[in-house]
């Protein structure tokens, strides 16, 4: 079986108001499929109709062959997928150790105890009670409970938000230990770094639907905003200043888009302009596609309380 | 051959369905020992669950043993064919009123034993025919006050021979005693005291002394002995006072308890704090695991997993009843040897369990038809200290106005409170079986709609 999840026309309906849209992807095993979109794409949703946590208004699902809203393909689903919920919670008052044993319990078969403390690297706070570990080795108690069946499947509900740097970073090496040892990974985040730094292959979802799919390569390239070159401070250059008009400048830098640039005839070339502003001392910048770039132009550009202001808008 | 391979599909059936059942006990005994020690290592868990019922218990049998708890009901069947009080019986009943005594009052029609094993009020019943019986007896203690005065005399008057006007011819008949006629002379004294003792002043003189009845229930009643021995000073007094006879009138005592005699408020106080707290526990605990795994996101951690909602169900009553067992333990303890109370039998261990789960199954319907956590913890408390205060824990029923008794007889508290009293301290069965069977059916209830109402998908 090539496909560790299929998904037909799934349609999530609350009121009269579709979640979920009509989408229909599929997600190859052994790779990390992330799932992207702002709040209220539908992705959640999503992903709790295929962890059999929600039911499905129309359309269907199969995971690992088994079909999901089948009562008896549901056991066998539950019993081949594990999952971390975003911040990660469980009995305060039990020490880690008692945590794993308790969801050990739930599964006829699993692995040993010690064998997963080891492996997350959590086997010295195996005494320790959970109300007393920090964000950081939480999430890796999380991860270690998600993998204690050995499951096929592993969801990742936004593994490493409010995370520091090193605890994330601690996380994506574990996580990539993971897909190394056959497991399809499927996750959602905030962080576009992290999508870009462990997935195989992206879903941006905007208001229920699917509106890019491939790699973050192949998504950055064809719906980010090109190739830029950043040039800060060109008031100071009076060549450059003429250049410059409310569509290519955010504050005092000069934002030009080398392809759309280039292929005007009429202008300066971009290695005269570059040559201008390091002889004038100003800053220079090349910047790539990034996945950030596309996913802000395909679900809209978001205020700083993160709400869409508006869909497909060129950023800068 | 064929015969052979459904041999073999029987076994591994058999073999699938014995796996099935070890892993379906192993989870639900690993999540309910997972809920128990979360419970237990949590200071403030230990201590509302566990040391606060205990606290609450010896300070309510302290700060209650000398209650003055003096209300007496009196059903007056002594009465006139207009239906008014016989003289007597009114003349008893202002006696009472106007003592320390609070005096109320039942009809006739009443089956008094009945009434007070239910309303654990006490009761004194004026008989039928008080107030001839009184009367009569009244009568009787005079004559006797005559005889002794007349014994006296005839002791200190002279011998026949002293009286030497008196002569056989000259007799004193019954007559003349009768009518009061003074005969001088040995012979004229014994003739009259043979007259009164033959009964021709038509006095009976083996008449019944009238008798009241007292009937309580000691084993709810904290204040019987206390109005049982103010009533008989009263008594005394009323019996001077309005008879001027000493020794006439008998109070009896009938106790409808059938429940083995016990001593101190312990008794009282121990099965209804504990049905108390067996029901806030339950209610609130359960409630509060589900609102408290709601909100962390821990339930849909559960249900991601092959636990199934009947699991989370039985592993959330079996943490409850266990709970309720390891309270129930240290409450009886305590009660028996610092209080003197009588330790409980293998009935009300049952009962206990049938409360546990009673509430249990109330705290689960209520975390199920409530989606919002906060509302399911506010519902809880809404439903809990309401239901506490109005079953009879802390103060009896017949003390709360009739609307309120009506309220109290369709809470679960309260059959749960008379289901343990009654398995505690009541030899009889039909007591413990009313109140325990209601209490079951209200077990089932909840249960069935709290399991139906538990969503295990969203």
């Amino acid at each position: 079986m090539e496909y560790a999840i299929e998904v037909f026309n799934l349609v999530k309906r609350y009121s009269s108001r579709n979640v979920v849209d009509g989408i229909s992807f599929s997600v190859r095993r052994g790779i990390v499929f992330a799932l992207l979109g702002p709040n209220g794409a539908g992705k959640t949703t999503t992903i709790e109709i295929i962890e059999c946590l929600r039911t499905l208004t129309s359309g269907s699902v199969y995971v690992l062959g088994y079909r999901v809203g089948d009562g008896r393909d549901e056991k066998e689903i539950k019993r081949r997928i594990g999952m971390m919920p975003q911040e990660f919670r469980a009995l305060d008052k039990l020490t880690v150790r008692e945590n794993i044993e308790l969801f050990s319990k739930f599964y006829d078969r699993h692995r040993g105890i010690d064998e997963v403390l080891k492996e997350f690297d959590i086997e010295e706070y195996s005494n320790v009670r959970f109300e007393r570990l920090s964000g950081g080795l939480r999430q890796r108690l999380g991860l270690a409970i998600s993998t204690i069946n050995d499951p096929e499947i592993l969801f990742l509900d936004e593994p490493t938000t409010g995370l520091d740097p090193a605890s994330r970073k601690q996380i994506w090496d574990m996580v990539k230990r993971l897909k190394n040892s056959g497991k399809t990974i499927v996750l959602t985040s905030h962080y576009m770094e992290e999508v870009e730094h462990l997935a195989d292959e992206v879903a941006v979802m905007s208001k229920g639907r699917i509106v890019a799919m491939g790699s973050p390569y192949h998504i950055a390239s064809r719906y980010g905003t090109g190739r830029r070159l950043v040039i800060k401070g060109y008031s100071r250059s009076r060549a450059l200043t003429e250049l410059a008009d409310s569509n290519n400048t955010v504050g005092d830098a000069l934002i030009l888009n080398m392809d759309e640039y280039s292929s005007n005839k009429s202008s300066i070339p971009i290695t005269e302009i570059v040559d201008i502003a390091i002889r004038d001392g100003l800053e220079v910048q090349f910047r790539n596609p990034s996945l950030e770039d596309a996913f802000l132009r395909l679900v809209g550009r978001m205020d700083d309380e993160g709400r869409l202001l508006d869909s497909r808008t060129e950023q800068i | 051959m064929e015969m052979s391979n459904n041999n073999n599909n029987n076994n591994n059936n058999s073999v699938v369905s014995i796996a099935i059942a070890v892993v379906t006990a192993r989870a639900v005994i690993a999540l309910a020992r997972a809920l128990i020690l979360d419970w237990l290592r949590s200071k403030t868990g230990v201590f509302f669950t566990i040391l606060f019922p205990i606290m609450l218990m010896s300070i309510l049998t302290l700060v209650f043993e000398d209650d003055n708890d003096i209300d007496l009901y009196i059903q007056n069947n002594d009465v006139n064919n207009d239906g008014t009080p016989t003289e007597l019986s009114n003349a008893l009943i202002t006696t009472l009123e106007s003592s320390v005594l609070h005096i109320k009052h039942i009809s006739k029609d009443v089956d008094v034993d009945e009434y007070v094993k239910h309303s654990s009020k006490r009761v004194l019943v004026i008989p039928d025919g008080f107030d001839a019986s009184l009367r009569a007896k009244s009568i009787e203690a005079r004559m006797m006050v005559m005889l002794s005065t007349l014994d006296l005399l005839q002791e200190q008057s002279p011998t026949d021979n002293d009286n030497d006007n008196y002569t056989d011819n000259d007799s004193y008949n019954d007559n003349d005693a009768r009518s009061g006629v003074i005969v001088p002379g040995r012979e004229g004294l014994d003739k009259r005291l043979d007259a009164l003792r033959n009964g021709n002043y038509n006095y009976n003189y083996n008449s019944s002394v009238p008798r009241l009845l007292l009937v309580a229930d000691s084993s709810r009643d904290r204040g019987h002995e206390q109005v049982q021995s103010i009533l008989m000073s009263i008594l005394l007094r009323f019996q001077q006072s309005a008879i001027d006879a000493p020794e006439i009138l008998a109070i009896d005592v009938d106790d409808v308890s059938d429940i083995k005699p016990v001593s101190g408020k312990a008794n009282y106080y121990l099965p209804a704090v504990l049905a108390a707290f067996i029901m806030t526990n339950g209610v609130l605990g359960t409630s509060g695991i589900a609102a408290e795994f709601k909100r962390k996101g821990m339930l849909k951690r559960l249900m991601s997993t092959p636990l199934s909602r009947s699991q989370w169900i039985v592993a959330n009553m079996l943490t409850q009843t266990v709970l309720a067992l390891i309270l129930a333990s240290m409450m009886i303890s305590i009660a028996v040897i610092a209080f003197n109370t009588s330790p409980p039998n293998a009935i009300s261990i049952v009962v206990l369990a049938i409360g546990a789960l009673c509430f249990t199954g109330l705290g689960m319907l209520i975390a199920g038809a409530l989606k919002e956590p906060h509302a399911v913890t506010g519902a809880s408390n809404a439903l809990a200290f309401p239901m506490m205060f109005l079953s009879g824990v802390f103060w009896p029923l017949d003390s709360m106005p009739e609307y309120m008794q009506n309220i109290a007889h369709v809470l679960p508290l309260t059959y749960f409170v008379d289901a343990l009293h009654a398995s505690m301290y009541s030899s009889s069965m039909l007591n413990v079986l009313q109140s325990t069977s209601i209490l079951a059916v209200l077990t089932g209830a909840f249960i069935l709609v709290g399991s139906y109402l538990t969503r295990w998908k969203e």
